[in-house]
């Protein structure tokens, strides 16, 4: 049984709301694979077999350290680039060989919030233009209606309407994020994808993005992707969160359950880190050794084990299987079950 | 060496400014900073903690002037010093972390050759013996085979491993200062762990006095002893860390522990503050901060905290507050 | 639903409404003011060099195509400002008119070198890695391997001296530095997010580079077009000293330097005369290429 597979069991045996009986999930990620051959016989695993689903109007975290392959699964979303392996299904259409005029309708039911705000927008065009123009392109209302639609835009993500008139230098980072946003709801897309939406921004801002993200969410329908490496981030928009380790997704949960009993080691070490403190600073949790594996040459056997503080034997021959901990719970880790969930959610839970 | 009690780094009433902009960058901050001690500049963008930090180092971008005040470093005048001095200083007294480790490093040589280069040109070492110094500062700040790392160039090592690589160079001098500038906002959550326990480390072994400048307070949770809040060029709060992250003060402290903390309240969202503090410097009176204050309105002080900037006003535990409404509160209380 | 006005405390200076249209002089004097010295004094050196190379044939004090045996290799005197050459004709006015060949040919060609390869380099830029660009790169690659005189021989063999055919042969080898420059330079702006934004936002090829990549590489190209035109002034010269541009009696400063060569030694301030002319005019165009580059450098400063 693969994984997705798996998921797809997962998913159905999941209690939907009443009225959404059947419907399959909007987002459908099939052991996706992104490998960058250096050579014949190297190969740079980037993504290495994901599965995901996200449903309607849901929003899911993927969470994992940088090199892990998580804005390589944004770039493939979004058909920047094209996957080596695996299929991915939007809305019910395959999208990993569209092309052309389909293409470009993909664009519109798709869109991307990039890390950077600054580099996001070009330096020497006027907001309002660099807003307007990807409404021009796909020949969406006359010009005095694009003004418009800007306009009333700009007022939706909180900024007024001198904004129209700037250039990017004459904006803060948290203003340009949310012109940033701003240009990709324009298109009117069903589906966000945020790759890391604030990391490049101070803690006032941060939470003023999450805040617009959840508004804007509940107010369009969206179905989001969040792609941070900060859990406490996602933890506020998320209703699931994948933890994502060199390639592969190591644990998938509803966001309560994750927080409260994270079943992997990787969890758990991520969870630590993040509620930083003093004590914190030297707790066991967060000792995980050196730096993330090159994904040139992943590690034998569980992927995490060179890292894990409960390795054993068995970890460095046989990679585990994604297996079910709960109805909606997911865990690749051969020894989940000895892991005591010992350390639930910290303070500031919500 | 320094014979009065005085600490080793003071700052008396520095005073930053560009031209062309109204008002200095950094108005009035003093600080003082002694030996083993941690103290944490907290801000946002634009609030003038990188600046102090240049200031410190005398390395302030074109155009930037330090228009008054003093730096005392171990009882030397900083600003006064030859240039000469001052750059022995830089390399060896007081060192500094950056935010962007790689960015530092010279892509076209390898780190091992960048991190003796200084030793051999301030301590006279021979090619051999900087080397042997470099390995074991290599392997003191962490690195798995220091061997094979000095022999690597910047892009081939990982965020976490440069900033490691930036500490050995920053301890090749033998310092008594450290200056860390958002050493860990670039890094993965799991990393930033270990940088800080590796800064802790070091300056418990080398008693080093440290700056640490961050905008994120779970930072300072997990380092700081001392923590002075800046907020458009000023210190609006002071104090031990305990004491500021525990019982904040400053209406803007405590929101921006809120922000910190990424906690929701009962609707659901993330408490934040409004507005941005990028051109609070452009306000000519009153406290810089009321235009985003809710304090202000609450304590019906709307009026005095527009007119009138207030000054820091301590408590008996050496917690000051830049702060009209905390100053009507403690006359209510008393 | 709460949504926070970022706006707040925006310095009302960000906000002023834009500047009213001033008089031409003025923003002339504006437009100068700002830059660096180099290109204040190309552009006052070369606007006046332009005005008087147009007004050349009406205001010269004689005929510059006249003889006058009786007078030849005259000294400088109230009569001829700067002597007569071997020939008694006027060098003054041989001058004036002396530098309209070589200047046009060489501005019409830098402009057409940088309009074509800047367009090329793009191209090709955007779509690394591809075949078209692969084919581009061993084209400059060949093309950058041969003189443009040796070109130009070869033109001029075939469709005889002429404006078309000089203007074709140093264009032909002219476009390949702007090629190889703009190509760099869109290799750079590709892995900006503005321009990967603008992929995802759906916008076509087309616009991606007409609004994005070209108006962020120009100005250092154009830079470099200006440094070239110095380059390209000589080439033309030494097209005409080969006897390969203008054809006697016209009045060209290349070609009074190759007459002026046997009197050199009676009359030193033929050879002097057309060669000040010629390196004041590359400095002019260099230096103001140079204020550009210096621009470009050090970031956005002046006109938006």
């Amino acid at each position: 049984m693969n994984s997705y597979t798996l998921l797809q069991t997962v998913l159905r045996n999941t209690p939907e709301p009443a009225g959404a009986a059947v419907q399959p999930p909007f987002v459908e990620v099939d052991e996706l694979a992104k490998h960058y051959f250096l050579s014949r016989s190297f190969s740079i695993k980037s993504v290495d077999g994901v599965s995901f689903a996200i449903r309607q109007g849901e929003v899911l975290g993927l969470v994992g350290e940088s090199g892990c392959g998580k804005s390589t699964i944004a770039r493939l979303l979004t058909r920047q680039t094209s996957p080596t392996g695996g299929e991915v299904k939007i809305a019910g259409q395959a999208i990993t060989d569209v092309d052309g005029e389909d293409l470009k309708r993909l664009r519109r039911t798709v869109q991307l919030v990039f890390q950077d705000p600054f580099g996001a927008l070009d330096p020497r065009m006027r907001i309002g233009t660099s807003m307007e123009a990807p409404l021009a392109q796909h020949h969406i209302g006359t010009r005095e209606e694009r003004r418009d639609k800007v306009m009333r835009m700009l007022a939706e993500v909180g900024l007024d309407e001198s904004f129209y008139e700037r250039y990017p230098r004459q904006c803060s980072g948290g203003q340009l994020q949310r012109v940033v946003i701003g240009r990709a709801l324009l298109l009117e897309p069903r589906f966000l994808i945020c790759d890391e939406p604030t990391s490049a921004l101070d803690a006032s801002m941060r939470t003023q993005i999450l805040n617009l993200l959840t508004d804007l969410k509940r107010r369009h329908g969206l179905t989001m992707l969040m792609i941070s490496h900060d859990l406490r981030v996602v933890r506020h928009i998320c209703d699931r969160i994948a933890v994502m380790y060199l390639g592969r997704i190591v644990e998938v949960a509803d966001r309560d359950a994750l927080f409260k009993t994270p079943r992997h080691p990787y969890t758990r070490a991520l969870i630590a880190a993040s509620m930083l403190d003093r004590t914190g600073l030297y707790a066991p949790e967060i000792q995980l050794r050196g730096d993330l594996p090159s994904p040139l040459n992943p590690p034998r056997g569980c992927r995490f084990h060179t890292r894990c503080a409960h390795a054993q034997a068995k970890c460095a021959q046989a990679e585990p299987k994604f297996e079910a901990a709960s109805e909606s719970h997911q865990v690749r880790c051969h020894f989940w079950r000895d892991l005591q969930p010992d350390r639930p959610a910290q303070a500031g839970s919500p | 060496m320094n014979k009065t009690n005085e600490p080793l780094l003071v700052i008396e009433d520095l005073k930053v400014a560009f031209p062309g902009q109204p008002t200095p960058v950094i108005d009035g901050l003093s600080l003082t900073l002694d030996r083993g001690e941690v103290l944490a500049l907290v801000g946002e963008s634009g609030s003038g903690k990188s600046m102090t930090a240049l200031s410190l180092m005398r390395l302030l971008p074109a155009g930037g002037a330090i228009a008054g005040g003093r730096i005392r470093f171990d009882g030397e005048d900083v600003l006064s010093l030859p240039d000469r001095q001052m750059n022995r200083l830089r390399g060896g007294r007081m060192a500094m972390l950056f935010q962007q480790p790689q960015a530092m490093l010279d892509p076209t040589a390898r780190v091992g050759t960048q991190i003796a280069e200084p030793l051999r040109l301030h301590r006279g070492l021979v090619r051999r013996a900087a080397m042997g110094r470099v390995l074991e500062l290599l392997r003191d700040v962490g690195i798995p085979d220091p061997a094979v790392r000095a022999r690597c160039f910047s892009h081939e090592l990982s965020g976490g491993m440069a900033q490691r690589v930036m500490m050995a160079a920053a301890l090749s001098g033998d310092p008594d200062m450290l200056i860390a500038d958002e050493p860990t906002t670039a890094l993965d959550v799991t990393v930033q762990a270990q940088i800080l326990r590796l800064i802790d480390e070091e300056r418990r072994k080398r008693n080093l006095a440290t700056l640490l400048i961050t905008h994120d307070l779970a930072v300072v949770a997990a380092l700081a002893d001392r923590v002075a809040v800046m907020y458009a060029g000023r210190i609006v709060e002071e104090g031990p860390a305990k004491a500021v992250l525990q019982a904040p003060q400053h209406p803007y402290t405590r929101a921006l522990m809120r922000c910190s903390l990424l906690v929701p309240d009962p609707s659901g969202q993330l408490l934040s503050i409004p507005g941005s503090g990028t051109h609070a410097r452009d306000l000519t009176c009153g406290c810089r901060f009321h235009p985003r204050c809710s304090a202000a309105a609450e304590h019906g002080l709307a009026g005095r905290c527009m007119r009138s900037e207030p000054t820091l006003k301590p408590d008996p535990d050496g917690h000051v507050t830049r702060c009209w409404a905390v100053e009507a509160e403690k006359e209510t209380a008393a | 639903m709460r949504i926070d006005n970022p706006s707040q405390g925006v310095a009302a200076s960000a906000l002023l409404p834009m500047q009213p249209r001033h008089a031409a002089a003025l923003r002339l004097w504006r437009f100068l003011s700002g830059r660096h010295w180099t290109f204040r004094t190309g552009v006052v050196i070369l606007v006046a060099l332009v005005t008087t190379l147009i007004l050349a044939p009406w205001i010269v004090p004689h005929d510059p195509a006249v003889q006058n045996l009786m007078a030849r290799l005259s000294a400088p005197s109230a009569e001829h400002w700067l002597g007569t050459d071997h020939l008694g004709r006027d060098l003054f006015s041989r001058l004036l008119v002396g530098g309209r060949f070589t200047v046009t040919i060489a501005m019409v060609t830098v402009l057409l070198s940088f309009t074509v390869g800047t367009l090329i380099g793009v191209v090709a830029g955007r779509g690394a890695g591809g075949v078209l660009d692969e084919i581009t790169m061993r084209v400059i690659d060949v093309l950058i391997s041969i003189p443009d005189v040796v070109v130009a021989i070869f033109l001029v063999a075939i469709f005889g001296p002429g404006y078309a055919t000089l203007i074709a042969s140093l264009t032909v080898i002219g476009w390949t530095p702007f090629a190889r420059l703009a190509r760099g330079l869109t290799l750079a702006i590709n892995a900006q997010g503005y321009i990967q934004a603008a992929e995802v936002l759906g916008c076509s090829r087309s616009f991606i580079i007409l609004r994005h990549v070209i108006p962020n590489i120009i100005r250092p190209i154009a830079a470099v077009s200006f440094l070239r035109f110095g380059h390209k002034l000589i080439t033309v010269g030494a097209l005409s000293f080969l006897g390969l541009g203008v054809q006697p009696p016209a009045a060209d400063w290349a070609l009074m330097l190759a007459d002026a060569q046997p009197y050199v030694e009676r009359l030193p301030i033929l050879m002097i005369a057309p060669g000040l002319a010629i390196f004041v005019a590359a400095l002019s165009v260099t230096w103001i290429g140079h204020g550009l580059e210096i621009e470009a450098r050090d970031g956005d400063s002046g006109d938006e």
